[in-house]
């Protein structure tokens, strides 16, 4: 799967994001080679910031995520909704941008 | 049966735009939701712009239902991922599927005469710092100083000349992953001697750090506001509020008239009919926009304000074209 070209100065007509998120293995560069504002990267413990939606899944005819009950999964009490984001370029954080 | 007059494009699993599309099953509008990875192989697109007509006509057809192109009143950018090509495509053929389904697929859909919230476009623009940080202050809204620059010494002297405290604040949020991890890059204090030769390798944003008393996530929903003040537990303190996200509380409040004529100039500005903008509120009550304004931001977090927030979203599908 190949994502939309980007120009660096054209407007993304259709912002989009990947729905699985592949993690880097980049190593950081040393000095001042690494750009300043990456220096104030912290590295998130393991499942932190994450939202589970475990047991749902969409349902195509009704257009919505279900329980294993059928129910509208968003219907439960205690449904994550979504935290706001560790990134605020789109403020999208759900359980598929784990960013 | 009526052909669907509200289109809702995101991915199947955002479960934050179930409860709008909930909201709309049960005042029994009719509505398709697809992602844009399901074109172009799951989707077909047949579009004719006949001579006589100013419209394109035709459909997407989809696995289980079709969009009338003409019935479309209302559409919903959400939150999509990238169009899914054939994965036998070569990096080169795939680079220029994508470009072209961007043009053709998206070019269609910006064409159509339907009222979007928001028009991506719009909203890709209205995501760019500087531009939203100078938009806001010409509508009125009160703006740090700030500093753009990749020059190391511009950013030590501003972080000199205001004593009273900088923070260093990224444009685009952080880089998702780095080094085998996640990776969190949240707007932080930073002073002149943490600041490294590094700034040359881009575009860096300085703020001066505005005296805290409480922060706001307004959400905004066409000419509707919903305010909610957040405040951290006693003890707790955090430049950027995400970092201790666990630990906040939400209290709905008003909006001063000031801020609200500010913000809807700045929404009319962008040509945008929904967006979840961040304040910082100082100690004598006076709204910061700092440069968030999120034009495609979540707002279901919001626990005191989700169902009105539903509800406003649903009336603004449902309000008819632009």
């Amino acid at each position: 799967v190949t994502s939309t070209v980007e120009h660096p100065l054209v407007p993304n007509l259709l912002p989009a994001r990947t729905a699985a998120m592949t993690i880097s293995t980049d190593a950081p560069a040393t000095g001042a080679t690494r750009p300043f504002g990456l220096t104030r990267a912290t590295a998130l413990a393991e499942g932190e910031g994450m939202v589970s939606i475990e047991g749902a899944s969409y349902d195509p005819d009704r257009q919505l995520s279900v329980d294993p009950g059928g129910h509208p999964f968003v219907d439960a009490l205690d449904v994550p909704h979504m935290p706001t984001s560790l990134d605020t370029q789109y403020d999208m954080t759900w359980v598929v941008d784990k960013d | 049966m009526t052909a669907p007059s509200v289109v809702v494009i995101t991915q199947d699993r955002d479960i934050t735009a179930d409860l709008v599309v909930g909201e709309l099953s049960r005042r029994g509008v009719g509505l398709i939701r697809f992602d844009l990875a399901d074109f172009p192989e799951n989707l077909t697109q047949i579009a004719y712009l006949v001579p006589g007509r100013t419209r394109w006509t035709g459909a997407l057809r989809g696995i289980r239902r079709d969009v009338d192109l003409s019935a479309v009143r209302s559409i919903w950018y959400r939150k999509p991922s990238p169009f899914a090509l054939h994965p036998d495509l070569t990096e080169t053929e795939g680079q220029w599927a994508a470009a072209e389904a961007a043009m053709g697929f998206g070019g269609l859909l910006a064409g159509l005469d339907a009222r979007w919230v928001s028009s991506p476009d719009r909203i890709a623009l209205a995501g760019r710092k500087p531009f939203q940080l100078s938009a806001a202050a010409s509508c009125g809204l009160t703006v740090p100083e700030s500093l753009l620059t990749n020059d190391p010494l511009q950013a030590r002297d501003f972080c000199r000349a205001h004593p009273e405290g900088v923070i260093y604040k990224p444009l685009t949020g952080g880089p998702g992953t780095e080094n085998g991890h996640r990776v969190a890059l949240r707007a932080d204090t930073v002073s002149a001697g943490q600041i490294t030769g590094g700034v040359r390798r881009t575009t860096h944003l300085f703020q001066v750090r505005v005296p805290c008393a409480y922060a706001v996530r307004l959400t905004v929903v066409g000419r509707r506001l919903f305010a909610a003040r957040i405040d951290t537990p006693p003890g707790v303190e955090a430049v950027d509020w995400r970092a201790v996200h666990d630990q906040l509380t939400y209290t709905p409040i008003g909006v001063p008239d000031d801020v609200a004529a500010g913000i809807h100039a700045l929404m009319d500005t962008f040509g945008l009919l929904y967006a979840a903008p961040d304040f910082v509120v100082d100690h004598d009550g006076r709204w910061h926009f700092h440069g968030d304004l999120n034009p495609n931001g979540q707002w279901a977090w919001i626990n005191p304000l989700r169902q009105a927030i539903t509800c406003a979203l649903a009336d603004e599908l449902t309000q008819g074209r632009s």
